[in-house]
């Protein structure tokens, strides 16, 4: 295992190099992703200029959870965004290529490829933070940091693990990728609105069933002090607790998956 | 006539094939629908009546934006269609057919339109009309105008989609750029905010685009926010919708003497 992960970034030079042959349509794409958060964000905008406040969250409160949600969503969607198209592979018995080698067939998944796209969102996503940081006059202490740091490294694994486990229903049910998307809408709404304009069955879903609430709602009420939809304040402090938990219920399901692989046969 | 209905017949089919992705995309509308419902509901409730509206009208506008959104969307799908037909060099085999090609590509597109407003439409105003306080116009008059809109919306939409993916055929690939020119075209047609609450020197400019006349036009018929001015409202959209496909043929009939076929 030690030895695959030496070969990862081998892998990622390698994936880096095929992409750099499309330039220009990197170029665009990264000014299409801008153009893309730019305008979700004028659209709350033009909303909690209007109407003052949206649930108790100002405008630059909402600016930051986007943030917060980008930032280690654009590192997942960078690195780990194919885990999602994990069923073609196994559709189409690519995953058989990985086996043969001797080298974990995660690492060599995970090294294929590299979706710099999400370049743009880190920049989108730290300037927006850094203009809320300014505009809601914050004042963090060190402790604030270093749990603003672990809830994004949480985010990035829970988001990553939540992938992972759709991807890897495929090993069973041949497509995913449908499920991925409704999740995809489920993690937008979450990016985008509190949770506190929803009703409580939707707040219990996307904290027990689908827990996207821990990738940025529940970690942002912690640093802002606010009370949280569930009404449990210290709810954000798990966070780091979820995502361990789904990254050990992901890995097992891969590879009791990759375990019964055998291969589409075409 | 028979044409169209060859398309819908088809549509049925592939939809039968591909029907996870189908039960996926429904769900995403409910999904969709509720959470714009949530919003303007807790808007509401902060600030009753606010720009004359009431939490009822508001409501519906913002779950009908999201049950409208899986047809009209449909009509974009065009551009894609050429620009396809384009990269994989197909393109003539489609020139070959014995229909007019504007013609084919609208019964094409058609068809899907009349499966999605069956298939997804339906069952999404179920739905809104069980679980998310959807009202009906306050009149059948209402009603029968909001549907005329609505065609007209969607005509509209096609055309602009048609010159795009046209424009495909020329020069530009429209690919890269999708997700921006969506989150664009959603933000400029109202389908979420409508242009009244948008800041004046916005909406003014939104005012001189055709995307308004896609969803924010019948929308606020359908709510009775355009009481009045009715009549006018629909006379623009068709002129627009006259406007772009004159536009079309001519750009249509310019693009088709450049297309060479590669002897293969």
């Amino acid at each position: 295992m030690l030895e695959s992960l030496r070969l990862y970034p081998k892998f990622l030079a390698i994936a880096v190099r095929s992409r750099m042959q499309y330039r220009s349509d990197f170029l665009v794409g990264l000014f299409g992703v801008l153009i893309l958060n730019f305008v979700n964000l004028a659209l709350i905008y033009v909303l909690i200029d209007r109407f003052q406040a949206l649930a108790g969250w100002a405008f630059w409160e909402i600016v930051m959870l986007y943030a917060i949600w980008l930032t280690s969503h654009s590192v997942y969607a960078v690195f780990f965004w194919h885990l999602s198209r994990l069923e073609e592979d196994i559709l189409h018995g690519r995953l058989d290529q990985f086996l043969v080698r001797p080298c974990s067939a995660l690492v060599q998944f995970l090294g294929r490829e590299i979706n710099y796209y999400g370049a743009a969102d880190v920049i989108f996503a730290v300037a927006a933070f850094s203009l809320a940081y300014t505009n809601l006059e914050l004042d963090w202490s060190g402790l604030h940091w270093a749990y603003y740091g672990l809830a994004l490294l949480a985010g990035l694994a829970i988001e990553t693990s939540i992938s992972w486990i759709i991807g890897s229903i495929a090993f069973w049910s041949g497509r995913s990728r449908a499920i991925y998307n409704v999740q995809m809408r489920f993690a937008m709404l979450c990016q985008q609105y509190p949770l506190d304009i929803f009703g409580l069955w939707y707040r219990i879903f996307v904290t027990g069933f689908l827990p996207i609430a821990f990738i940025n709602y529940f970690p942002l009420t912690i640093l802002l002090g606010k009370p949280g939809a569930l009404a449990v304040p210290w709810l954000g402090l798990l966070s780091p607790l979820v995502a361990l938990a789904l990254v050990l219920l992901a890995w097992s399901i891969w590879k009791r998956g990759l375990a019964g692989y055998t291969s589409s046969g075409s | 006539m028979r044409v169209i209905y060859a398309f819908i017949r088809s549509t049925f089919h592939l939809t039968y094939i591909y029907r996870l992705d189908f039960w996926a995309r429904l769900i995403s509308v409910l999904i969709l629908m509720y959470a714009t419902f949530s919003l303007w509901n807790i808007l509401y409730t902060q600030n009753p009546g606010a720009f004359g509206m009431t939490r009822a009208q508001m409501t519906t506008y913002g779950v009908l934006g999201m049950m409208l959104a899986p047809m009209l969307e449909s009509a974009s799908f065009v551009q894609f269609y050429i620009g396809e037909q384009v990269r994989e060099g197909t393109l003539e085999m489609d020139l070959l057919k014995p229909l007019q090609f504007i013609f084919h590509m609208f019964s094409r597109h058609l068809g899907l339109f009349v499966v999605l407003l069956l298939l997804q439409g339906l069952p999404a105003f179920i739905f809104a009309a069980l679980f998310l306080e959807f009202r009906m116009p306050a009149t059948f008059e209402l009603g029968l105008l909001f549907t005329l809109s609505f065609f007209l919306g969607y005509l509209i939409y096609f055309a602009i989609s048609l010159l795009v993916g046209l424009l495909s055929i020329v020069t530009l690939k429209i690919d890269s750029y999708a997700w921006a020119y969506f989150s664009l075209v959603r933000f400029a047609s109202g389908q979420l905010v409508p242009l009244w609450m948008f800041p004046p020197a916005l909406a003014a400019f939104v005012a001189v685009l055709p995307f308004k006349d896609v969803y924010f036009v019948p929308m606020s018929i359908y709510i009775g926010a355009a009481d009045g001015q009715i009549g006018r409202l629909i006379l623009s959209q068709a002129a627009w919708a006259v406007g772009l496909y004159v536009g079309v043929q001519l750009f249509w009939l310019r693009v088709q003497r450049r297309i060479t076929v590669q002897g293969g």
